[in-house]
C-alpha cells in the first residue's frame, strides 16, 4: 500500500476547529483536554484557547469539574457537515484548476 | 495475593507465576523463560520496560511510555492513562483504553479498543469496536464490527461492519459490509465492496469497486469498474472503465471510459462524456453529452449539445433551446428547441421549434414552427409548416425507411 495521503494544505483555523470537533465526536462526551490534545495532535497550551472558543460559540459543550470533559453539540455536528461539504466544493474547484493547467 | 515490586530505576528478573506486579518509574523487568504469568494486576508508574512475554489479570499504566518486548495477554483488559504502550509481539485483551499511543508489532485481538491519539498495528487486528481519536494505521487485516477514527486512517485489508473517519483514509482492499462515512478523502488501492459510502471531499478507487449508495461531495475517481445503486457526486465523477447501477446524479462533469448502464436516471449538471454506450431509463444533461451511442427507454433531454457516433434514441427526446447536435436523433417524440441545430432526426412525431435548423427529418408526423428551416423532410402522415418556416425538399412516402439504432 502506498503511503498515506498528506493533508492538502497546512491546517488553517477552520481545519483545526474541525479536527478538535472530530476528536470530541469519537469520545461521546468523555473527552478531556488530554484526549482532545492526543487526538488532534495539538499541544494542550495551544488547544485550550481553541476549545474555549468552540465552547463559547456552542460547538462544544463543557462538563465542569477538576478535569472538565467536552462533548460535541448539535451545532458542532452542523459545523462538521458544513466544513466537509465546503471541502467537497474546494476539491472540485482545485481539480478543475489543476486540469486546466495540464497540457 | 503477594505483590512483587520492581522499584524505581531497578532491573529485576522474574519467571514463572507471581501474584501481582508493580513496576515503578524507569524500572526494567526481564522475563526468564517463555513468559511471566501474573495472576492479579500489573500496575506501571512512569516509563518502564518489560523484556519478555506477559500474561496477566489486568494491565494498568500511568504517566509515560511502557515498552514490552514480547507478547501481552491480559484477561481483564489494558488501561493506559497519560501515556503510551508499545508491544512488540501480539496483544490479546477484552478491552484496551489508551490515552496517547498504542503500538503493536504482532497480531492484536482486542474486543473493545479505544485510543486517544495514535494506533499502530503492524500485523492484523481483530476487534468488535475500534475508536481512535487521531491517527490509525493497521498494516494487515482489520476485522471489526465498527471502526471510528477522528483524524486519518490506513488499513491494509478491511473486513469491517461500519467505518467512520473524520479526515482521510487509505484502504488496501476488502469489504465494509454496511456504511463508510468519511469527512475528507477515501483512497482504495485494490478491490472493495461496501454497503454504502458517504464522503465529503474526494474518493479514489484504484481497483474495481462495488457498493450500494454512493454520495461524494467533491470528486469521485474510479480507475477500474464501478458498480453502485445510486451515485450522487457534487462535483466531478470519472470512471475509467464501465459503470453500472440504478441512478447517477452528478453536479458538474461526468466521464466514463467504457459503457454506462443505469436502470434508472442519469442527471448531469455539466458535461457527460461516455466513451462507450449509455443506456438508462431517463437522461437529463444540463451541458454537453458525448457518447458512442445513447439510449434512454423513456426520455433524453440535453440542454447544451449532444454528440454521438451511432446516434441517440429515446421515447421522448428533447434538444434544448440553442443546443447543437451531431449524430442521428431517434425517438417516438423528438423536439428540437428554439434556435437549436440538428443533423438527422427520426421519429414518430417531430417538432422543430422557432428558428431551429435541421438537415433531414424522417418521421410519421412533422411540425415546423416559425423561422424553422429543414433541408429535407420525409414524412408518412402529416407535415405542418408555419408560413414563416421553410421545408426544403419534402416528400410524403407510403413506408418510412428503417431508423438507425
Amino acid at each position: 500500500m502506498a503511503a498515506a495521503p498528506q493533508p492538502r494544505r497546512r491546517r488553517d483555523p477552520l481545519a483545526l476547529y474541525a479536527s478538535v470537533l472530530e476528536v470530541a465526536k469519537r469520545h461521546l462526551g468523555r473527552a478531556g483536554i488530554t484526549r482532545l490534545s492526543y487526538g488532534s495532535g495539538m499541544p494542550i497550551d495551544r488547544l485550550h484557547p481553541i476549545v474555549d472558543r468552540l465552547v463559547e460559540v456552542g460547538l462544544l459543550g463543557a462538563e465542569p469539574g477538576d478535569r472538565p470533559t467536552y462533548t460535541i453539540t448539535a451545532r458542532g455536528y452542523e459545523f462538521l457537515r458544513t466544513y466537509w461539504t465546503l471541502q467537497g466544493f474546494l476539491e472540485g474547484i482545485d481539480w478543475v484548476a489543476e486540469h486546466e493547467r495540464a497540457p | 495475593m503477594s505483590e512483587t515490586v520492581a522499584g524505581e530505576g531497578v532491573r529485576i528478573e522474574l519467571e514463572g507465576s507471581i501474584g501481582s506486579l508493580r513496576i515503578e518509574r524507569r524500572a526494567t523487568v526481564v522475563v526468564r523463560g517463555e513468559r511471566l504469568t501474573v495472576e492479579g494486576e500489573v500496575r506501571v508508574r512512569g516509563p518502564a520496560r518489560i523484556e519478555g512475554s506477559l500474561v496477566c489479570g489486568g494491565f494498568e499504566s500511568r504517566d509515560g511510555e511502557v515498552r514490552l518486548v514480547g507478547d501481552l495477554t491480559s484477561r481483564e483488559g489494558v488501561e493506559v492513562r497519560d501515556g503510551a504502550l508499545e508491544v512488540t509481539g501480539s496483544l490479546e485483551a477484552p478491552s484496551a483504553d489508551v490515552d496517547r499511543r498504542l503500538t503493536v508489532g504482532g497480531p492484536a485481538k482486542v474486543a473493545k479498543l479505544d485510543v486517544g491519539g495514535q494506533l499502530t498495528c503492524a500485523a492484523t487486528l481483530l476487534a468488535q469496536r475500534v475508536s481512535v481519536g487521531g491517527v490509525m494505521r493497521v498494516t494487515g487485516r482489520l476485522e471489526a464490527d465498527r471502526v471510528d477514527a477522528g483524524g486519518s486512517a490506513e488499513i491494509g485489508e478491511a473486513a469491517i461492519g461500519e467505518l467512520e473517519v473524520g479526515g482521510m483514509i487509505q484502504i488496501g482492499s476488502g469489504t465494509v459490509h454496511r456504511w463508510i462515512e468519511i469527512g475528507g478523502r477515501l483512497i482504495v488501492d485494490g478491490p472493495l465492496t461496501f454497503g454504502g459510502l458517504e464522503a465529503g471531499g474526494r474518493v479514489e478507487f484504484r481497483g474495481p469497486a462495488k457498493g450500494g449508495s454512493i454520495e461524494v461531495g467533491g470528486i469521485l475517481e474510479a480507475r477500474s469498474e464501478l458498480t453502485f445503486e445510486d451515485l450522487r457526486i457534487g462535483g466531478i465523477g470519472r470512471i475509467a472503465d464501465r459503470g453500472q447501477g440504478r441512478s447517477a446524479e452528478i453536479g458538474g462533469r461526468f466521464s466514463v471510459g467504457g459503457d454506462l448502464e443505469l436502470s434508472g436516471r442519469l442527471e448531469v449538471g455539466g458535461r457527460a462524456s461516455i466513451d462507450g454506450a449509455l443506456r438508462a431509463r431517463e437522461v437529463e444533461i444540463g451541458g454537453r453529452l458525448e457518447a458512442e451511442r445513447a439510449v434512454a427507454a423513456e426520455s433524453l433531454e440535453v440542454g447544451g449539445a449532444i454528440s454521438t457516433r451511432a446516434g441517440a434514441r429515446a421515447g421522448r427526446l428533447r434538444l434544448g433551446k440553442r443546443s447543437t447536435s451531431r449524430g442521428p436523433l431517434i425517438g417516438d417524440r423528438v423536439e428540437i428547441g428554439a434556435h437549436a441545430m440538428a443533423e438527422e432526426v427520426f421519429g414518430m412525431s417531430v417538432l422543430v421549434d422557432r428558428d431551429a435548423r435541421v438537415r433531414r427529418i424522417v418521421a410519421e408526423e412533422v411540425e415546423l414552427r416559425a423561422g424553422a428551416e429543414v433541408d429535407e423532410v420525409v414524412y408518412l402522415r402529416q407535415l405542418r409548416v408555419d408560413p414563416k418556416a421553410q421545408a426544403g425538399n419534402s416528400r410524403q412516402v407510403g413506408t418510412l425507411p428503417p431508423f438507425p439504432l
